[in-house]
């Protein structure tokens, strides 16, 4: 390429580079992205993501929380779906997950609750925020929707005790 | 008419600095570094790691005899490309940019005088942009006004509270370093301190106003010198060093060509030796 080319070439590159950021910035808004990944210049803006995840199921007509073994796959399975959840937001769904989780937990009817704590603009305190997924017996989901947080249980949060 | 050549001249020197050295010390220190990252990552065993460990040290030795110069910047930008499409969307921000200023200077013909001139004035550009992201997104999120991040980091890890602990009072202090990050409704982060407030608000003043400076030619040199040492002292709190070192490479830039020559056999050093360690001893710091 021509001298003149590459001019060009550097600086439309350049102009991506100064407007990548604040799109970036648009996409954490807008869809919950992490802010520390995908080149936004965001780190240590706002603490790291924090996702956890609880299993909810229907038994006898009461809602029970379902515990899953420190060894069982379906443990190693949610814990990468925390992962990509933290780095994609909101809109990375635990759907794929439901089909094999119904499976193995044996369960008729399966809620995925996602948990994610986040610092507060207004308060400056940690709060939570809860998205509860409803999945049928053969893992179609069937509703999804932001509930009030406030059912306690047992979740796996693949962030307590991650070494810093 | 602004053109291409215009906007790009504004990272220009009065006089012209002796391009070839200043690139090719560049070159050499950023893939010094990328091949010291690429052995740190002690437990990586994935093919990535391997391309990186073997393929990285190979490119910096025909850059450094400048024999296949350009063939091995390109093969060493190619490698980082396949890392980060192997790592995302977890790939670590400063990996994109050790392979922007890989394709960079691979992109153009070091032996060719007026494509080097355009490659340093595209990276110093780079270098600004990235520097003044940094501060407008710490005030687009709005959480350094009140200190809350930095308030929330000292509670949250002992190497920002070794860092800030002498800025706030100890009452002040003590509560911040009770507050568990983990619980819900815990807080405020935010800081009832004047001189944290100034410091947490120094810091994106700093990362907004520097880069005009850098790029005005008569404050240039001394720019560099002070967002140096303003890098120095983030990294006694945030100690990513990986990334400290990089972005010390850039700056380099700014000032004249003997700095970044001079500054090749100390990192080098240094680079062994944190390679060494990584081997040996947990370590107070991150390589990221």
């Amino acid at each position: 390429l021509r001298v003149r080319t590459k001019r060009k070439v550097a600086v439309a590159a350049l102009a991506a580079l100064f407007v990548w950021p604040l799109v970036h910035r648009v996409l954490v808004a807008t869809l919950g992205i992490d802010p520390w990944r995908f080149f936004g210049f965001a780190m240590y803006c706002v603490p790291k993501p924090r996702v956890a995840v609880g299993l909810y199921t229907v038994e006898d007509g009461r809602r029970k929380n379902l515990v899953l073994a420190e060894d069982s796959r379906a443990r190693g399975v949610i814990e990468a779906f925390i992962v990509s959840r933290e780095a994609w937001g909101r809109r990375y769904r635990p759907d794929v997950l439901a089909p094999p989780l119904v499976r193995a937990l044996k369960v008729d009817d399966l809620e995925i609750l996602v948990r994610e704590h986040r610092l507060d603009p207004s308060s400056a305190r940690i709060v939570r925020e809860e998205f509860a997924y409803h999945y049928d017996r053969s893992g179609r989901a069937v509703t999804a929707r932001r509930v009030e947080p406030s059912r306690p249980g047992s979740i796996v949060d693949a962030a307590r005790g991650r070494a810093e | 008419m602004l053109t291409a050549k215009r906007f790009l001249e504004v990272a220009a020197d009065d006089h012209e600095p002796e391009t070839d050295s200043l690139l090719w010390a560049f070159a050499v220190i950023l893939l010094i570094h990328v091949s010291a990252r690429a052995w740190v990552e002690v437990d990586g065993l994935e093919i990535r790691h391997w391309l990186g460990r073997v393929l990285l040290p190979v490119c910096l030795l025909a850059v450094v005899t400048r024999r296949g110069e350009r063939p091995a910047l390109v093969i060493a930008a190619g490698v980082l490309v396949f890392s980060i499409g192997q790592t995302f969307p977890l790939s670590a921000n400063h990996l994109f940019l050790e392979a922007l200023s890989l394709l960079a200077v691979a992109s153009f013909d070091l032996r060719k005088s007026e494509q080097r001139t355009v490659l340093l004035q595209t990276l110093r550009w780079g270098t600004a942009i990235v520097l003044f992201h940094t501060g407008l997104q710490k005030i687009l999120y709005g959480s350094y006004f009140d200190g809350r991040f930095l308030g929330y980091e000292i509670a949250r890890t002992h190497r920002f509270s070794q860092l800030f602990g002498l800025l706030i009072p100890p009452d002040e202090f003590s509560r911040l370093r009770g507050l568990s990050v983990d619980s819900v409704g815990v807080g405020p982060f935010s800081v009832d301190s004047l001189p944290f407030l100034l410091m947490s608000n120094s810091v994106y003043l700093f990362e907004l106003s520097a880069p005009f400076f850098l790029l005005w030619r008569r404050t240039r040199r001394w720019a560099a010198v002070a967002a140096i040492v303003f890098l120095c002292s983030i990294q006694m709190g945030a100690r990513e060093l990986m990334f400290g070192f990089l972005f010390l490479n850039l700056l380099f830039l700014y000032l004249p060509p003997r700095v970044n020559r001079r500054a090749i056999v100390p990192l080098a050093v240094v680079y062994l030796v944190l390679v060494a360690l990584s081997y040996s001893v947990p370590l107070e710091f991150e390589f990221n």
